[in-house]
């Protein structure tokens, strides 16, 4: 099974917020301080009260690989590709730093690299994928909310359960009707 | 030291290590490590030493019922310990990325109890203890009861929590502080750091 043509599964109800994945994508990726990029975060939703009963949720974030990316539709120089096993790349020869897609991206998954000076997000580890290992956050989630799976697998884990997705993403809840 | 293991010296260089082989219930031939060799609910050396076997609740030094004229001045809770994913104990606070997560310590605190004083979201805050006074920021949420605060641990400087606790009255027999339920109150802060702007 080619590593490529697997999908990101994230269970919302597994990941108990613990920040791995950010930590092991800014390590994998030399995403230092001085850069101001976070590929991939957690967000914490912070307890509330629905039903009378008390409500905590993590909810990882990252590039989700749209199936019709708004940052290709606006990158000048075409530096931007969806790759044909739908990972969508930046280039960064090509990239001039314009940031333009920074504002176009709709979900924020899109940084300047205030050190090298180009665009830069989550493309699912791709020297990894290629190497033949899944991508960092996968591989350090402890938890065990993301996964990359295939589509077979994919259908299995998520019987039953809300999700919403894209081409490479999936994101699945029990708990909560996931919205997009 | 080898006696135990029956091995002379040069057959554990050979050997190049050793370890003792995993027995398990072993408590089934030897009981337990107790006097009586059987698991102890009355703790008997604690008996012998003249202290209550039973482990029974007793109300802090200072809480609300025990010391209620202290409770007026000082009417919050602390409570303290909580951890967090990032840090282990006082150990990475130095690593940049993990820092970025949390840069400042946070004070939970119910919202209702927040509003009451005047806090809001992020706000620098003083926890001041009969003692001494702290620095945090405030993190409100309602998993916290709204007379309690919940202040995080070893943090450096005036951010740390050992300022505001005691540490005269220890345990009479194993000699630990009290980390928990020591009363404080809370006001902002009379200048708030990292420009953030208060609303007025």
């Amino acid at each position: 099974m080619n590593l490529m043509d697997k999908k990101m599964l994230i269970i919302l109800d597994c990941c108990i917020g613990c920040h791995a994945c950010e930590i092991a994508c800014r390590q994998e990726h030399d995403l230092v301080y001085e850069t101001y990029s976070k590929w991939c975060r957690v967000m914490t939703i912070k307890p509330r009260q629905v039903q009378n009963e008390l409500h905590l949720d993590f909810f990882p974030t990252m590039c989700l690989h749209c199936d019709d990316p708004l940052c290709i539709r606006c990158c000048p120089v075409e530096a931007i590709i969806k790759r044909e096993d739908r990972i969508v790349v930046v280039d960064n020869e090509k990239c001039n730093g314009c940031g333009l897609c920074v504002y176009a991206c709709p979900h924020g998954a899109m940084f300047f690299n205030e050190v090298t000076k180009v665009a830069g997000k989550c493309n699912m580890c791709l020297e990894r994928l290629e190497y033949g290992i899944e991508p960092s956050c996968v591989q350090h989630c402890i938890g065990g909310a993301l996964r990359y799976v295939t589509q077979e697998d994919l259908e299995e884990t998520t019987k039953g359960k809300h999700i919403t997705s894209t081409g490479k993403i999936c994101y699945a809840s029990s708990k909560w009707r996931l919205v997009r | 030291m080898l006696e135990k293991t029956g091995l002379t010296w040069e057959d554990l260089k050979q050997k190049g290590g050793f370890s003792f082989p995993d027995v398990y219930k072993k408590y089934e031939k030897d009981g337990f490590s107790t006097p009586s060799k059987k698991v102890e609910l009355a703790n008997s050396k604690m008996r012998n030493l003249g202290f209550d076997p039973l482990p029974r609740y007793r109300e802090p030094d200072e809480s609300p019922i025990s010391t209620p004229e202290l409770a007026k001045e000082y009417p919050l809770i602390i409570t303290t310990g909580g951890r967090v994913p990032m840090y282990r104990h006082s150990e990475g606070r130095n690593i940049s990325i993990l820092r970025d997560l949390m840069p400042h310590p946070l004070m939970s605190i119910n919202p209702i109890t927040a509003k009451e004083l005047g806090i809001e979201e992020g706000d620098d805050v003083v926890i001041e203890s009969p003692r001494a006074r702290m620095e945090a920021k405030a993190y409100l949420t309602i998993g916290i009861h709204p007379r309690v605060v919940q202040l995080p641990s070893h943090w450096p400087g005036m951010q740390n929590v050992n300022l505001v606790m005691d540490n005269e009255r220890c345990a009479p027999l194993i000699g630990s502080t009290q980390l928990r339920c020591q009363l404080c109150r809370v006001y902002p802060a009379p200048y708030q750091r990292c420009g953030v702007k208060r609303k007025k």
